[in-house]
């Protein structure tokens, strides 16, 4: 059997050629750090190194569960995931089939051109930029406000908005882009099956609802997978950037909580027993998440 | 694909167009606000509130980063 199995890799080599270097990334950047968790079983200090560090056993997770800091980072991650998953995700989607109606070949160009710009804007341009519209000192949304006779909002510092801030600016970015997948899958939908539905006299909508969408469930339920997988990777650097001491407390999350007190305070052996329950719980989510589409009939992403 | 002409299809073609002008418009507008702000003066910037195409055009705002030696990316291409 070895040697059916050596020939048949002979056989293909190109192919394995081709897949090594992805393979050895994954291995060398992804696999190999891992046994770096093991500092979260200690109380590390660098000067001594792993090995000279003292063991402790589950003391910093024990610390995760009873420490009231841990449960608002978690909360707060949670709840950016949510927006993200309720507010964002069907944005895409509507924005494709939306965009697929459109007869006139240009209008779409000139549409598809417009909001993909954003995706290609880093994080602390679009940031920056929401600032300037969004500051009390004469940005433009303040001002809007106060010609219609509204109060002036302080939207950097209160903290209440955050999570709105942070949703719109998810969309802006990234509703365009997003939207690349989705129109390829519809254009792969039989042209017979919108003819056959006005036949039967569907209208624009109908028509929509009961095909386009449907065709595209698969997709739809793959990309979903993907995105809960990837929840708790809500993007240090957009969230880093908005955080400030007023509004830390809704915006902390796992990701800038690591930075903050791993790197800056030197808190490594916490932060990282940190890092590890978000990894633990995002896994746990994708293994949930595909089951649940594989029991709806949907292929899974494994 | 040929699309039917009846009142109801219309319509909704030109709400489509509508909301998708409006939300291309949105995605871009910042950008072209940025980048026309960057390019009048701050006397401009201060008395219209939104500045689209600038009426007065400048480069102080480009002479004054160029300048700036905490900028260590732009300062770079300063020859002084």
């Amino acid at each position: 059997m070895n040697d059916e199995l050596i020939r048949r890799i002979v056989r293909n080599r190109a192919v394995y050629l081709m897949i090594l270097p992805g393979f050895l990334y994954f291995i060398i950047f992804k696999y190999v750090p891992m046994w770096g968790l093991v500092i979260s079983f200690q109380d590390y200090r660098p000067y001594e190194g792993i090995f000279g560090s003292e063991w402790v056993g589950f003391k910093h997770y024990e610390r995760l569960f009873t420490d009231p800091l841990f449960w608002r980072i978690f909360r707060n991650t949670i709840m950016l995931f949510g927006l993200n998953l309720l507010f964002y995700f069907p944005l895409p989607i509507i924005l494709a089939v939306m965009l697929n109606e459109v007869r006139l070949a240009a209008f779409k160009r000139f549409v598809q051109t417009a909001v993909y710009i954003p995706h290609f804007m880093s994080w602390v341009i679009i940031v920056s930029i929401s600032f300037v519209m969004l500051t009390m000192d004469g940005g433009i949304v303040n001002e809007g406000l106060a010609s219609l006779g509204l109060e002036k909002q302080n939207f950097l510092l209160n903290k209440n908005w955050l999570r709105p801030m942070y949703i719109l600016q998810v969309i802006w970015r990234e509703a365009g882009w997003g939207t690349i997948v989705y129109l390829a899958a519809i254009a792969a939908i039989d042209p017979q099956l919108y003819e056959a539905a006005r036949m039967d006299g569907a209208g624009r909508f109908r028509q929509i609802w009961h095909i386009t969408l449907p065709s595209i469930r698969s997709v739809i339920v793959v990309l979903l997978i993907l995105k809960i997988g990837d929840v708790l990777e809500l993007g240090f650097e957009h969230v880093y950037l908005l955080l400030n001491s007023m509004n830390r407390e809704v915006g902390e999350i796992f990701d800038t909580f690591v930075y903050t007190a791993g790197l800056r305070q030197g808190q490594f052996s916490f932060s990282t027993a940190v890092g590890f329950f978000k990894s633990f719980v995002g896994l746990l989510l994708v293994i949930i998440a595909n089951w649940l589409a594989k029991k709806f009939g949907e292929e899974g992403v494994y | 694909m040929v699309q039917d002409r009846t009142f109801g299809s219309r319509l909704f073609d030109t709400v489509n167009y509508a909301l998708l002008l409006l939300i291309a418009l949105m995605a871009v507008l910042p950008f072209v606000h940025v980048i026309a702000g960057s390019f009048t003066t701050v006397g401009e910037l201060a008395r219209k509130r939104f500045v689209l195409f600038p009426t007065e055009f400048s480069l102080d705002a480009y002479r004054y980063i160029f300048r700036r030696t905490s900028f260590s990316a732009v300062s770079a291409f300063r020859s002084a």
